[in-house]
Formats: structure tokens, sequence, C-alpha cells
């Protein structure tokens, strides 16, 4: 059986000519059903890029995204939107992302009321199921946005991915704006909706503490390139590159990478940390 | 016993609305050494940052301080009108906030707000003042040889703003700098960068470090105070307080980081 999700060669470039930037080259990962697959690097290694190209946002400058085993590039008119909907995205601020305008109820009714999907009546039980899925109170149907906490407006944008059952959910830095401890929590309703429903989540992040917690493949992006790809035990705890090293111990560790007096004042002068480590 | 540069004497900051004043901070009380790093941990509403703006005088209208009284070398500065109290910020006590994209004017040069802030506080000339920017700047690495003095906020990088924004409050040499999630927005590897910078740059004078990472916070700091719900609820030397927590929020902060527990254990 083909993998939900196969990535082969995957380029993304923006601009044209010498302007041309490339933001993601020679890309090679999958993904299967029930699996958690952690995309980590920095701001501008292109791990959104990434996520964006397989979110269908941007058109790759080369190379293939396959789900199920069909090639995204050949989904075309309304089997290949219908298709589309297999894959959701969760983005990082749900602020931006809900309508403040709207009630939750809505919210989640409308993209249900776009596919068709029954009556009224249908689409409210629709509902109230989505809500029971990541755990929030019916009584905040009526509410909008505003007056939601961070936490619960997440929960919503999850809810509302959701609502078009897909197969594959990006989410995109998507616990990055909440606590700590929300983030803990929301986390681990990415980890039970992963259980009960049996989707792929591609879960692109730079906080590798999340990453630790919740993936079961990791791969580190670095200048736009895959530097390590494989086990999230692996990675986490014998990590074969020098740059997955680095961004282990400066997120992970970071009095222990202060502690020597001499790497300290390096760093204080600026000094690049794989220079210093 | 050195005399604190900072005391804070219970506390308290209240929200005034139609509903009457409502506490966002109750009995606050610490004090900083000279030299020393204290770290306030705490998630968003937990009163941390609020607590920040009250210390440095920074609080919106709709915030007031309902009782307690803040004192920076001995002196209090709590019921300083604003005259008084916009000499002694720049001055003695330097702030540095998250995002210094949105916190520096988009279109003053980095250089013209650090002349300005000299100016205003050493009465330096212009020329004086340019040239101890330019040192300021080159002692934080800023690149170039003028340490990027003419540059925009916008022609920098994430980690060479907060640079620059760490010369601006240390440029008259505070008693006092207070760092409001100085790091939260950078990337791991830049984030340990100025980590170690603000560690260098503390020698003899106190620092309020808020950060809703304790991570961040064990990294850096002598002692960390944590805050819940507008309260202290637990505070101690950093080694001591990670190796044994005593409240509910502390543990529960510790689980969400690994490597702390291992350190602990």
């Amino acid at each position: 059986m083909a993998r939900l999700l196969e990535i082969d060669g995957l380029e993304v470039v923006y601009g044209h000519g010498r302007k041309a930037v490339t933001a993601l080259q020679g890309c090679s990962i999958g993904l299967d059903r029930g699996g958690i697959l952690a995309v980590v690097g920095e701001s501008g290694s292109g791990k959104s890029s990434l996520a964006r190209a397989v979110a269908g946002l941007v058109a790759p400058a080369a190379g293939r995204i396959a789900l199920d085993g069909r090639d995204l590039a050949e989904l075309k008119g309304r089997a290949g939107a219908v298709r589309r909907r297999a894959i959701q995205m969760v983005f990082q601020d749900p602020e931006a992302s809900l309508n403040p305008h709207h009630t939750v109820a809505t919210i989640l009714d409308e993209p249900l009321a776009v596919i068709g999907l029954g009556d009224r009546g249908a689409r409210a039980a629709r509902v109230a199921e989505l809500m029971a899925l990541v755990h929030l109170d019916p009584e905040l149907l009526p509410r909008r946005p505003g007056a939601l906490s961070g936490g619960q407006k997440q929960r919503v944008a999850i809810a509302r991915a959701l609502a078009m059952d897909p197969a594959l959910l990006i989410a995109d830095e998507a616990l990055s704006a909440l606590d700590v401890s929300t983030q803990a929590r929301v986390a681990g309703l990415f980890a039970d909706i992963r259980d009960r429903l049996g989707l792929g989540v591609l879960f692109v992040s730079h906080d590798m503490r999340l990453v630790e917690r919740l993936a079961d493949t990791v791969c580190v992006i670095q200048a736009g390139k895959v530097v390590e790809y494989g086990p999230a035990d692996a990675v986490m705890t014998r990590p074969q590159s020098p740059y997955t090293r680095l961004l282990l111990a400066a997120a992970l560790d970071p009095a222990g990478a202060l502690a020597d007096p001499r790497r300290l004042e390096a760093l204080a002068a600026g000094a690049p940390i794989e220079e210093v480590a | 016993m050195t005399a604190p540069v900072l005391s804070v004497e219970d506390l308290t900051v209240e929200a005034v609305d139609r509903a009457g004043p409502r506490p966002l901070v109750q009995g606050l009380t610490l004090e900083i050494a000279p030299g020393e790093i204290l770290g306030v941990v705490g998630e968003s509403g937990s009163g941390k940052t609020v607590s920040a703006f009250a210390i440095a005088g920074l609080l919106p209208p709709a915030l007031r301080i309902g009782a307690g009284a803040v004192r920076l070398e001995g002196a209090r500065i709590d019921d300083l009108p604003e005259p008084r109290m916009r000499r002694i910020r720049g001055g003695r006590i330097g702030v540095v906030f998250q995002d210094p994209l949105s916190s520096f004017n988009p279109v003053r040069t980095i250089g013209s707000l650090l002349v300005e802030s000299i100016r205003r506080h050493q009465g330096l000339s212009a020329k004086a003042a340019r040239d101890l920017a330019v040192e300021r700047l080159r002692e934080m690495r800023l690149p170039g040889s003028d340490g990027s003095v003419d540059a925009y906020p916008h022609a920098l990088s994430g980690g060479q703003r907060q640079r620059a924004m760490i010369a601006l409050a240390l440029a008259n040499r505070p008693a006092l700098l207070i760092a409001d999630e100085p790091t939260t927005a950078l990337d791991p590897t830049i984030q340990l960068q100025i980590l170690a910078l603000l560690k260098r740059e503390v020698q003899d004078r106190a620092c309020l470090l808020i950060t809703h990472d304790l991570t961040v916070a064990a990294a850096v700091c002598d002692r960390i105070a944590v805050m819940y719900r507008g309260r202290v609820v637990e505070t101690g030397p950093t080694a001591a307080l990670l190796g044994d927590p005593q409240h509910d929020f502390t543990r529960r902060l510790l689980e969400t980081a690994p490597s702390l527990r291992k350190g602990a254990a």
C-alpha cells in the first residue's frame, strides 16, 4: 500500500530569473497514516515552504508530492478539489485564522455547508461531534472567537480542519502562540486525534521540546535542505548531523551551553553557535 | 550584605474599570542585588509583565499601583510624577521588550534613538553622543565599523535588532535592566547568543528577566520567582527551585522542560 504522504525531490522557488530564491530543494520524506512527522528548522529554513507546498498553497518548482500514491499535481477539476479536502491545515495564529464576527457554531458549520453535507440538523449533529472531538464544551457554540481563550480558539481551528474528515493534518507552528501548559494540552489533543481518527500529522515547529514529546519521525531542515531525517528517538538521542546537535543543545539545554565562560563570551560576541560548540 | 538595587514591597497592581478595582498583581515582594539576575516566570495573565511595567512606571492608564512601594537604589520611584520617571527610565532603568520591530520607531535609525537617549540623560554634544552610540553598538557586535549606527530597524535581522535594543537599554549604564521576554521571538540558536549577551552585560547591575520559559530562566538566572494568578507562589535560588519545586504550578512547568528534569534528578 502506498504511504499516506510521499514527497520526492521537492523544490520550492519564489520569484523568477535572477531574483529567484530557492526556499527548499531535494526534499524527500514520507508519512504514514497514524504517524506524526515533525519538520524542524529555524526561521527561513524552508519548513513552512514545505508545509505550504503540501497544502497546495505554493506550486513546487520540481519534485513530486503524492497522497495515497496519487500525484497532487495531477489532481484537477472537481474530483481534484474533493481529493484535496483530505489535506487540511491549522495555522499558528487562531486570532487571524478565525473570523471574529462569526460564532463558533457558524465557523464549524460553514465548511460542512460548502461541501453540501446534509440538512441543518445533520450539520448540527456533526458540529456537536467535532466539538466533542476537540474537547470543547458545546456551551461555547454561540460565542465569538474574542470570547475564547487562546487554547480554545486553536481547538476551534483544529475542529474546523477536522470537519473535512482529512487524512492528513498539517499543523504549521500551531502551538507556538500558546502558553506552555496550554501547549501541552493541545499537543495532547493532536496525539489523541491521531489515535482516534488514524490520520497523519505533519507537525511543523521550531520547538524541540514539543517535537520530543509528540513526533515519531523527525526531519530537520537547514537552509532549504534536509540535514537529518529519521525516527524521533534516534534523532533526539543520537543526532547524526552537527546542526541537529546544535539545535538540540540550544533548545533543550541552554544552561549547559552557557556554562562555560569562554563559550558564553564567544556567543555574546555574536559567534555563530556552529563555531562555538 | 550589599544593599539591593531594586526592592519591591507588597506591591499591588489593579485594573480600574466600571466594576471598580480588580487586582492583577497582589503582594509582590522582591529584591535584586547588584550583579544578580532574577527571573520572573509565569504564563500570560500571571501578572509578570504587569509587574515589570509597574516597576518601570510604564503602566497603561487603565492600570494603577494600588498599594506597596518600589525602591531603586534606596529611593522610592513608584510615586514619582511622569517627567521625573522619564529621567529614570533610560537612565537608571533600561528596558528590553520582546519584539524590537514593533517597539522601534520604523522611520528612525538605530543611531538616532541612541543619540537622543544619550544626550537626554548625559547631556553630551551631538558629536560626542554619536561617538558613544557607535561604541555601544560595536560592544553589542552590530555589523560594520560604525556598528550599523545609520541602519533602520527593518534592515537588521531579529537577533541584530535585539542587540540594538539591548544597546539602547544599556546606553546610559543603568543600575537596573528589565528584560521582558527578550528572546521569545528568536530562533533557539540566536536566543542562546542573546542570553549570553545579557549574562555578560549584567556585570554589577541588577537584572529582572521576565519569561514564560523556565528553560530560559534556568540558563541565566541566579534566582527564580514563579508567578501564578497575580502572586509569587514560589521563589528561590535557581538550582534549589528546580531541584525541589514546592508548588504544583512549578512542577507542571518543569514537566514541559525535560532537560531541566534530567538536570535536577
